[in-house]
């Protein structure tokens, strides 16, 4: 039964999808219903199961330089969170978009084939594996970037895909490097038996900082964003930054602090701050906010102590909870007021109080304010960053908050100005199951902060 | 001992270029009974061939393209029989391990081709273009039989096999000529004219067929040539073309224009298995690479549009970008893993780093021709191409689900 769950939560969404394409229109909405709750009993099943080690599924796939690879899936510490997470952001995204998007079948479909592929990465035992599935899902999200959203969407699939694939081959050269080379006992259970040697280290660091994104590897983010579809920048930034940052957290083998990292970590943090508070775009601010909230999984990573480690797992979730949800919520405002900038949005919520509660309890998940998951998160960062490198350092991840308070506070301004000049439509276009989607991520963000406990109980023994 | 009963099979050819006099539509069939024949015979090695598993799949590869190039394009009288020369020539390349036969078998080739693209050609540029090709042959062929004289002066056969290392200046000398005749850049210009006047299905041809016989047929002859002196001149010109290949597809115009130079950044991809001991992921690459080349080619002549039609274009050239999971990128992921493993440290940096380059450039390059062939226009296709292209692109992502097993 074991086999068959761990297989059919990556499988299944890929022939969900590839069925989907199938279906009347009038079904699909039933067929995600049913997927959702599929997948979701799929996952509670192998937690249920697991116990310590946790379940998995071996198979000898084929040989290389003598070496066998194995199609190999497992659940562990490390994934729990992020497969709950894939299936969660996956379906919020497909609900939010199923009554505007168009050529909605094909929609579906490769959304099905992003979240079945992201699921492979995570649930990965064998590290080609996890190249092959970590691959694989550029494809589905680079069809979606090019098929649905601004008019610059074509322009900017293209550059996600050139930097995505441009770091996978250097995570590939550097995995090769590291099997040939090495000392990695093969790329199966020998791989995390030893840590990387300095130049593989450097490859696939460098490989999957692409995706994290870091700076100055993040520039496709930008523009990915802006331009595709809401529903696509959900997925993007709660589901595909995620396989960057886990891949060099689960697979990239620290040994001790790792300085390198941290640094940049810490300047990827101040840079994407920087340009968050200049922007008048809405959705490039919430963008630019994804990539300092990824940075803390650097510094997590390169601080090499367990509540480092355990940190920057927790943020890879928590992250993901609330940066789609700050999408969602951006694309609810655009698609009512027709416009994404602060110029033009003054006085917004001044106007509408009815958008108060989510706006503030969004922005506070964002700033990381106690009481919301990201606090959490960001408190293990810190609290792991002064035990493994030293209380100075912790000054990084710590300037996170002020850093991103700065920009929140500053937009919030804006939005409940008091002004006549009332933006947009005077009546309110009702979209419910948007604003379900977002007050969902809201509740999740908060139970995820005011008791962690379950939550962190996944996590346990992963920075161990 | 010499292996001559062997070459029963290319009484096939003989007897296509006979009955081409009356029915020039049954070459096809000849060639293709010429492949499968080959590919019936026991794995065998003699003093003039050797015939390995690996090399029964290239010519079936041979077959099989050519007979679908006769099938998309079929070709007048003269050009028919030079192209079943250039079949039996490479057929036997491909399987020799004797300098002086596989010299022989290259003019044999030479000649043959010189004549096709006259012949084949409706061009007006077609003299030029034949031309330069056999000017830049000749050069080749001296080099090369420069380089069997030095090595014959030196005290070297030029047979056995595996074959004995010669000297510096003859391995340098026939590495020299290698690489002008298989069209590394700078020595490329003679090959791009002919495949300007070539129709399409021709001009995939000879980006798949001459350069891989050619190259395999080096990969048959290296483990002693690696041995004695590495072949540091072809690993310059491997990451030459790995980089300048990529760099003129990408200013290229037209979509076929753009696979043309595509296709030598592929052939530097080979400079990663020149050493003892990798040659068998060479050959899966080259395999791989020809067959999805020559689908591809066929693809952009007349793409096919549609959901489904553009799947399968996205799966044909992913295949050639090396993208998981279609073949391939195990195959490349194999040449890499070969270079690790058996290239000399400052080759390694110099080579893995070129081809680490090239496959980003590559990923540009097809992803822009996949872009141009999604705003261009639907074009009819009728049925037979359509299952030809979808049973290829479904054939390379069914053995790529097998990783390196599928092969």
């Amino acid at each position: 039964m074991a086999a068959f769950a761990l297989n059919s939560l990556w499988l299944g969404p890929v022939l969900a999808g590839l069925v989907a394409l199938f279906l009347p229109r009038r079904m699909l909405l039933g067929w995600l219903t049913l997927q959702g709750f599929a997948q979701a009993l799929l996952w509670l099943y192998l937690c249920i199961e697991y116990r310590g080690l946790g379940p998995s599924y071996t198979l000898e796939w084929f040989r290389l330089g003598g070496q066998p690879v194995f199609y190999a899936l497992g659940i562990h510490p490390a994934n729990l969170l992020l497969v709950a997470l894939t299936i969660l952001i996956g379906h919020a995204a497909l609900f939010y978009a199923f009554l505007y998007v168009a050529r909605i079948r094909a929609f579906v479909a490769l959304v099905y084939m992003t979240i079945g592929f992201a699921q492979g990465v995570f649930l990965a035992k064998d590290v080609l594996l996890f190249f092959v599935f970590y691959e694989a899902s550029l494809v589905p999200a680079f069809l979606l970037i090019y098929g649905w959203g601004g008019l610059g969407r074509r322009a900017a699939a293209v550059k996600f895909a050139l930097f995505t694939l441009g770091g996978s081959v250097l995570l590939l050269i550097g995995l090769l490097w590291a099997f040939v080379e090495g000392g990695q006992g093969g790329f199966w259970e020998g791989w995390r038996a030893e840590p990387l040697a300095w130049g593989p280290w450097w490859l696939m660091t460098l490989g999957l900082a692409v995706k994290l994104p870091l700076v100055p590897l993040h520039s496709w983010l930008g523009e990915a964003h802006v331009e595709a579809d809401t529903a696509i920048s959900m997925l993007l930034a709660g589901i595909l930054l995620k396989l960057g940052g886990y891949g060099l957290l689960y697979w990239v083998w620290f040994q001790g602090y790792t300085l390198s990292l941290l640094v940049w970590g810490a300047l990827s943090l101040g840079y994407a701050a920087a340009v968050a508070t200049g922007q008048i775009d809405l959705k490039r601010m919430v963008a630019f906010t994804s990539i300092g909230h990824m940075a803390l999984v650097a510094i997590g990573a390169g601080a090499g102590s367990p509540q480092g480690t355990e940190g920057a797992y927790y943020q890879l979730f928590t992250h993901g909870l609330i940066s789609a949800g700050l999408f969602a919520w951006v694309g609810l405002i655009e698609k009512r007021y027709g416009s994404r900038s602060l110029r033009y949005l003054v006085g917004l919520l001044w106007a509408n109080p009815r958008m108060q509660g989510a706006t503030v309890l969004l922005f506070f998940g964002a700033i990381g304010v106690p009481g919301m998951a990201l606090f959490i998160s960001e408190m293990l960062i810190i609290w792991g960053t002064g035990e493994g490198a030293g209380w100075a350092w912790a000054l990084a991840p710590a300037a996170s908050l002020p850093l991103t308070g700065v920009y929140f506070l500053r937009a919030y301004r804006e939005l409940a100005k008091p002004t006549e000049a009332i933006p947009g439509p005077q009546e309110l276009l009702s979209l419910p199951a948007q604003e379900a989607v977002i007050w969902l991520l809201i509740g999740l963000s908060l139970l995820a902060g005011l008791y962690p406990k379950p939550f962190l109980a996944l996590l346990a023994y992963v920075g161990a | 001992m010499w292996g001559l009963d062997q070459l029963w099979p290319e009484l096939f050819l003989l007897g296509g270029a006979a009955l081409a006099l009356w029915k020039r539509s049954s070459v096809p069939l000849f060639v293709l009974l010429y492949g499968l024949s080959v590919a019936a015979q026991p794995v065998t090695a003699s003093r003039l061939f050797v015939l390995s598993p690996e090399a029964k799949f290239f010519l079936l590869l041979v077959a099989i393209s050519t007979a679908l190039a006769w099938l998309v394009h079929p070709l007048p009288l003269t050009a028919a029989w030079a192209s079943l020369l250039q079949v039996g020539a490479y057929g036997l390349l491909v399987r020799s391990t004797h300098l002086a036969f596989t010299w022989g078998l290259m003019e044999s080739a030479a000649l043959a081709g010189y004549f096709f693209v006259i012949a084949a050609s409706e061009s007006p540029q077609r003299w030029a273009a034949a031309l330069r090709y056999f000017i830049w042959n000749v050069l080749g062929t001296g080099l090369l039989f420069l380089g069997l004289a030095v090595r014959l002066v030196e005290g070297h056969t030029l047979g056995g096999y595996p074959l004995a290392a010669g000297g510096p200046l003859a391995d340098a000398l026939l590495s020299w000529g290698w690489a002008v005749k298989v069209g590394f850049i700078p020595w490329h210009f003679w090959l791009i004219g002919v495949y300007r006047v070539l129709p399409l299905a021709w001009a995939a041809w000879y980006a798949v067929v001459p350069k891989g016989a050619l190259l395999l047929n080096f990969l048959v002859l290296l483990p002693s040539l690696g041995e004695g002196v590495q072949p540091g001149f072809l690993y310059v010109l491997a990451g030459v073309s790995l980089l300048g290949g990529y760099a003129a597809a990408w200013r290229a115009q037209g979509l076929p224009e753009m696979l043309f130079w595509a296709s030598f950044s592929q052939v530097g991809y080979m400079g990663l298995i020149l050493a003892p001991g990798a040659q068998e992921n060479g050959w899966n690459f080259w395999l791989v690479y020809g067959a999805a080349s020559f689908l591809s080619f066929l693809y952009v002549e007349r793409p096919w549009r549609g959901r489904l039609g553009d799947a399968v274009g996205l799966l044909l050239l992913s295949n050639l970008a090396g993208l998981p999971p279609v073949l391939g990128f195990w195959v490349k992921l194999a040449l890499f893993e070969s270079a690790f493993r058996y290239l000399g440290v400052w080759v390694k940096v110099f080579l893995i780093g070129a081809a680490l380059l090239a496959t980003i450039a590559g990923f540009a390059v097809y992803g822009r021709l996949l872009w141009r062939l999604w705003q261009a226009p639907p074009t009819e296709v009728v049925l037979g191409r359509r299952l030809l292209y979808a049973f290829g692109a479904g054939g390379l992502l069914v053995l790529g689900l097998g990783g390196l097993r599928g092969l």
